[in-house]
């Protein structure tokens, strides 16, 4: 036997022995990809050499925490390594165990460190000092602020004035928590910034399905349509891109719709850039083309959509068969022909051509998706996803791999361990009369709203959210915030300084991605996923034998979070239980007492995670530590096409079939501990409720739409005033041509930067380093015309005022269009916030005009972190979202974000980053919007506010919902 | 001819662990004779030789490029593409691949993967580290030179060269500071591999000045203020890793001897060079 065969002998008895013992002789590496991560047999003591010491090699060990990242939707994971020697967080890295994002982050995940370790962070609880808006605060302790706040939400619930008290809400954290606990206080106070976000997209999507969001398997896709710049910038989605991206590998096309030559378009083979709000039109050229081409799956659109109710409704007296239903088919979009489009978005009809062709090509292997882009900048840009899915719709491409699926499937939001019911009162500061299919609250009216009913918040919160920088019309929001008859007590709860909160009464500090519980799960391919965030300083310290009671004891500072802090609130409202309140908070373990959150989490995972104990027990660990080991858990993989499954037995009792075939049954809903929202049809006259829909004869699934199929004709618009909007369709936007005069350009802002985050990023280093400045977009042909070179100052005016800005002339942008970034513009009052990237100003008023000008740009300053010294750019961009007037569509509710400008040169003496806007015109303005509006008092069918099945975050009592005798 | 290698898969799998795993089950060490220590693994592995085909097979060098391309659509015909790692040349997985064709009695397939993915780079590669690794980790080296010697006879006489070897790019033509440097580093280049720890050991025994930072950067920095003795430096070590292909029969061991040898040659040129101190930055 050779030297080699006796050392294989020789190693399988050692292996065999070493297994025999329970332990793992090949130990092979991390489950992702060999070496890329740390394998987690290794967390809980990891080693790597200090960088700082090369080329002495000196040892790091460290604790591998894992937690979310709290800067985008996407709560991709990220590993915080702990050192165990000094228990301080030294980095961020990606979670392989996270299955949702695989290990991998944007840069903002790994830029957390430079939140956690910002030196301009507020650390403790601050008071006003003197007038609100002077950006003065005082230390105040924790027992001190939440006293004040508690004693005024109390009283204004005692005094039935629920009404008064809002929570306005930016970076999504728990699903459904602050939902909850406003509905513990009886209170309609939900105030979301998805009007000024993603309602457009939803709105689309929800009309189709009864699910307002999309969940495209990308990964599997054969063609991948974007109207959005998705893949990096527009919807920062990493675990979307990664997919993407691998779907390109294996040969799948991408077409990318953006006017904007984007960092996703540059990815495309096929990019298209349309005048902006012709996007609806293009996707009807799509659709005839399919139609007219016999290119679409008969069965599909045969079984699933509710042709009925449209011959019903439309052709009442022609034959109710598929086959007539084909013929209108065929007529309903003729009209939308490349030649057509092409008119309308300037793009040629080869272009279109092949896009369609492509798009005809996929099958049912079509991934689309749009979710801010054009449905957030035209008025009717909720027809842009509505006609987006109209594409999938035809091609079957619905729930199928590679095609696009809705979000409630590929989710799953755990039952809580108290479900309170919802309030028995209804805020028109929030949902007013005019906007009854409004897809979220009209948060970005608010100040509009008080200014018109003469009402008042006694209480405004602001959650991880800045209405001053990120919505419109910006200088309305500070006139409110300083009349303190229309807020009583501003609460500002923010990890970061904002130009919000310079208004504040209260700045309460929350905590960054590892410095606070959450648990979330959205859709990233065709799967289910939860995953955990935690304030890792905390678990590492019990893990190391120690107990922490409360967050703040390991946080920085006396930074909280924001479950503790709710539950802190609820107690000090309701004391001695009296209202209601406390029993949603308390525990169930110790009756009476505080709920804790390690108990909240412990019953969630214990109970409503299908699979989750049994994982952990594999383990030895309980659920609870499952997550906090491993930050996230994969509870289906391959969830197929729900709505196609057969109801079964046990669900079909005493069933009532209505003339389209929806199924009502008496049968009792099953337990379910997924709660994730979706559209809530109505039970039938006689209380059954629907269950399902008659498919060929068999009782299947369905969508939860009134119909229970797609809704190619929805009667909810039809009904509600807006027939002529009931099937998909093009609507006109506001920056169209026709609405354009001479000289006039729609500007484009909403687009973002990879590497930035709304206002929350302005303390990442790296970030602003990489990102600081937002120059406009303009095409060599307008430039010249205008006689401008790169660099030049000029102004751009709308129509409340005018802001200074850079030219930059680039053949990125379509002739007769400009652009101008979100995130930039960042700007503070007095000596407070972050240097970087907020630059000093001052805020100027004479009567209804405002002026903010700049008093320099970022510069170098002493801090802590010797990187502050080293900050070598002062441009910063502009705040141009100040001079935006507010643009309700009529139906979503969506802010319409483009607007007309005109663009001079700077005047002598303008300054970069100046602006200038008279609130007068912001009235003016918000009035003209409000007459495209129909309200509830005019439209409604049925005597109520709102259709009571849409989606709704709260959703009132019956009773709520009901017109106001007033009307 | 079917040749039973006596390298069995238990061994590979050994191997395959110590090229990967920083912290290996003691047992593992007890027997292949590893003195271990971990920051000798990163500074192998991580620093000086990196396990993957490409560092040896392509220009720069880099990780990842043609021969990541080949070898996945080589190994396309054996494993589901979910199944391939995102670094298919990785070593420890080639090696892992091959104990476990052999444990299901796939010998054929295991000698096609050794010849087309291993064969181009692992005697160069054993014989590196026979030569750079930590004192303790050099038998790695050896005992991976004992393996591909045992699986080099599986390769039958006939066939020629592994495409890998004769896609090879060409040498890039030493014509300014940034080819040379491109030859020098790779492997593939010049057939010389020469790992920071041998930069390290030509600055002590000459008396130069490196600075420190990436391999490119101070072997740069050597050629900006001593390039005459770096050169000369250099020959000897082309003369030392001549003497690691002793067996010319084998069409591979030739093609990487002639390779340093055009290498020699070139350097000489170079250094006979009146005007080398003029040579283009
Ligand atoms: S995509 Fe980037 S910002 Fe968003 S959660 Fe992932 S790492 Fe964070």
């Amino acid at each position: 036997m050779s030297e080699l065969a006796k050392l294989s002998d020789r190693l399988r008895a050692k292996r065999e022995a070493v297994d025999a013992a329970g332990e793992t002789f090949y130990q092979g590496p991390s489950k992702t990809d060999l070496a890329s991560f740390p394998p987690k047999e290794r967390w809980d003591d990891w080693v790597e050499l200090d960088s700082r010491q090369w080329p002495k090699r000196v040892e790091r060990h460290s604790m591998l925490i894992p937690t979310t990242c709290f800067n985008c939707e996407s709560a991709c994971g990220l590993l915080a390594y702990v050192d165990r020697n000094t228990l301080q967080v030294r980095k961020f890295e990606g979670n392989p165990e996270h299955p949702g994002s695989r290990g991998r982050n944007c840069a903002k995940g790994p830029a957390t460190i430079n939140q956690v370790t910002d030196p301009d962070r507020i650390l403790h609880p601050l008071k006003r000092v003197g007038p609100r808006g002077q950006g003065r605060f005082e230390r105040v302790t924790w027992d001190e602020a939440l006293r004040d706040i508690a004693n005024r939400l109390r009283t204004a619930i005692l005094e039935e004035r629920q009404n008064e008290i809002m929570i306005h809400l930016g970076r999504p954290g728990e699903d459904g928590y602050t939902e909850r606990v406003l509905a513990a206080w009886g209170v309609d106070g939900h105030n979301s910034h998805t009007n000024v976000c993603s309602s457009g997209g939803r709105a689309g999507y929800q009309y189709w399905s009864g699910i307002d969001r999309p969940s495209a398997d990308f990964a599997n896709a054969k063609v991948i349509y974007l109207i959005s710049s998705h893949l990096e910038t527009g919807h920062y989605f990493n675990p979307h891109a990664q997919r993407i991206t691998e779907a390109r590998q294996r040969g799948a096309k991408l077409i990318v719709v953006d006017t904007r030559l984007s960092n996703t378009a540059t990815h495309a083979d096929l990019w298209i850039s349309p005048w902006p709000g012709t996007e609806a039109a293009m996707n009807l050229a799509f659709a005839n083309y399919i139609i007219q081409n016999d290119r679409y799956d008969r069965d599909f659109v045969r079984s699933w959509w509710n042709w009925q109710e449209y011959l019903a409704a439309k052709a009442p007296t022609e034959p109710q068969t598929f086959e007539n239903f084909e013929a209108h088919l065929k007529t309903i979009y003729a009209d939308y022909t490349l030649e057509y489009a092409a008119a309308e978005t300037r793009v040629s009809v080869e272009t279109l051509q092949e896009a369609a062709e492509t798009l005809a090509s996929a099958g049912t292997a079509l991934a689309s998706h749009n979710w801010r882009s054009a449905a957030a900048g035209n008025l009717g840009g909720w027809q842009v996803s509505r006609t987006i899915f109209l594409l999938n719709a035809l091609l079957g491409a619905v729930a199928t791999t590679g095609g696009t699926n809705l979000n409630a499937w590929n989710k799953y939001i755990p039952r809580p361990i108290h479900t309170p019911n919802h309030p028995n009162v209804w805020n028109e500061l929030s949902w007013p009369l005019e906007f009854p299919l409004a897809m979220n609250e009209l948060s970005y009216l608010l100040p509009h709203l008080i200014e018109r009913t003469g009402r008042r918040l006694e209480v405004y919160m602001t959650r991880v959210y800045n209405p001053v920088w990120t919505n419109p019309d910006g200088f309305s929001w500070i006139e409110m915030l300083l009349d303190e008859r229309k807020i009583g007590c501003y609460v500002a709860l923010t990890p970061t300084w904002n130009e919000t909160a310079f208004f504040a009464d209260y700045i309460l500090p929350m905590g960054h991605a590892s410095e606070r519980h959450d648990s979330f799960s959205y859709e990233q391919y065709d799967g289910q996923w939860l995953g955990f965030r935690q304030p890792v300083l905390k678990v590492a310290r019990e893990r190391l034998g120690g107990r922490v009671y409360d967050t703040r004891e390991a946080n920085p500072g006396e930074v909280w979070e924001e479950n503790e802090f709710y539950i802190d609130l609820s107690w000090r409202i309701d004391p001695d239980g009296s209202l209601g309140i406390r029993q949603h908070f308390e525990s169930r373990v110790h009756p009476g007492s505080k709920l804790t959150v390690e108990e909240y989490y412990r019953w969630m995972f214990e109970n409503s995670v299908p699979g989750l104990p049994e994982a952990a027990a594999t383990e030895g660990l309980t659920p609870l530590e499952f997550m906090q080991r491993y930050g996230a858990f994969e509870i289906q993989n391959g969830v197929g096409q729900v709505v196609a499954e057969e109801v079964p037995e046990t669900e079909l009792s005493d069933l009532a079939i209505s003339e389209f075939g929806r199924v009502y049954t008496r049968a009792p809903e099953p337990a379910t501990s997924n709660i994730v929202p979706t559209g809530d049809p109505s039970p039938d006259e006689d209380g059954r409720r629907p269950v399902g829909v008659n498919v060929d004869g068999v009782v299947r699934r369905g969508f939860p739409t009134p119909s229970g199929k797609l809704e190619f004709y929805s009667t909810t618009l039809a009904s509600w005033g807006w027939g002529d909007y009931a099937t998909p369709t093009y609507i006109k936007s506001h920056v169209h041509p026709e609405h354009l005069t001479e000289g006039q350009f729609p500007l484009i802002s909403t687009f973002r930067l990879p590497v930035q985050i709304h206002t929350r990023s302005a303390n990442s280093k790296w970030l602003d380093e990489i990102a600081h400045t937002n120059p406009v977009w303009i095409n060599p042909i307008d430039a010249s015309r205008l006689t401008l070179a790169d660099g030049d100052l000029v102004r751009v005016n709308t129509d409340l005022g005018y802001f200074v800005a850079k030219a930059w002339v680039t053949e990125g942008i379509r002739p007769g269009v400009v652009a101008c970034s979100h995130h930039m513009g960042r700007w503070r009052i007095g000596d407070l916030g972050s240097s970087a990237m907020m630059r000093s100003v001052k805020l100027e008023k004479q009567g209804t005009q405002w002026g903010l000008q700049p008093r320099g740009g970022a510069e170098p300053y002493e801090s802590t972190d010797p990187d502050t010294s080293r900050i070598w750019w002062t441009d910063i961009g502009v705040h141009q979202n100040l001079t935006f007037g507010v643009h309700p569509d009529p139906i979503s509710g969506m802010h319409c974000w483009h607007q007309v400008v005109t663009i001079t040169k700077a005047a002598p003496g303008d300054s970069h980053g100046e602006v200038h806007v008279d609130t007068a015109r912001s009235r003016v303005i918000f009035d003209r919007w409000m007459q495209l509006t129909r309200s509830a008092q005019d439209v409604s069918p049925d005597g109520t506010r709102r259709p009571r099945w849409l989606m709704r975050p709260l959703k009132p009592s019956a009773h709520a919902f009901e017109l106001p005798p007033s009307v | 001819m079917v040749v039973q290698q006596e390298s069995n898969a238990e061994l590979l799998d050994a191997l395959a662990e110590v090229v990967e795993n920083p912290d290996p089950h003691p047992a593992i060490l007890e027997v292949l004779e590893l003195e271990w220590t971990r920051d000798g693994f990163t500074e192998l592995f991580d620093f000086d030789l990196p396990p993957f085909a490409s560092y040896y097979l392509t220009i720069g060098p880099i990780l990842g490029g043609e021969p990541v391309g080949y070898l996945r659509g080589l190994l396309s015909a054996y494993l589901r593409p979910e199944l391939q790692p995102s670094q298919p040349d990785s070593l420890a997985f080639l090696l892992r691949l091959l104990a476990l064709l052999l444990r299901q009695r796939s010998e054929d397939r295991a000698h096609v993967i050794f010849y087309e993915a291993l064969s181009p780079w692992l005697g160069t590669y054993a014989r590196a580290i026979a030569s750079f690794a930590p004192l303790g980790l050099r038998r790695i080296g050896l005992l991976l030179d004992e393996v591909y010697q045992d699986w080099s006879k599986t390769i039958p006489s006939a066939l020629s060269l592994p495409f890998l070897l004769r896609s090879a790019p060409e040498p890039p033509k030493m014509k300014d500071r940034e080819s040379l440097l491109d030859s020098l580093l790779s492997p593939v280049g010049s057939g010389l591999v020469l790992p920071r720890s041998e930069l390290i050991r030509i600055t002590h025994r000459h008396g130069l000045g490196m600075r420190p930072g990436g391999r490119r950067f101070s072997f740069q920095s050597l050629l900006d203020t001593s390039p005459g003795e770096t050169l000369g430096a250099i020959l000897e070590t082309v003369a030392i890793q001549l003497a690691w292909y002793r067996n010319l029969d084998s069409p591979i061991a030739l093609w990487w001897h002639q390779r340093l040898a055009a290498t020699q040659s070139s350097v000489t040129e170079l250094l006979n060079d009146t005007e080398w101190a003029d040579f283009p930055r």
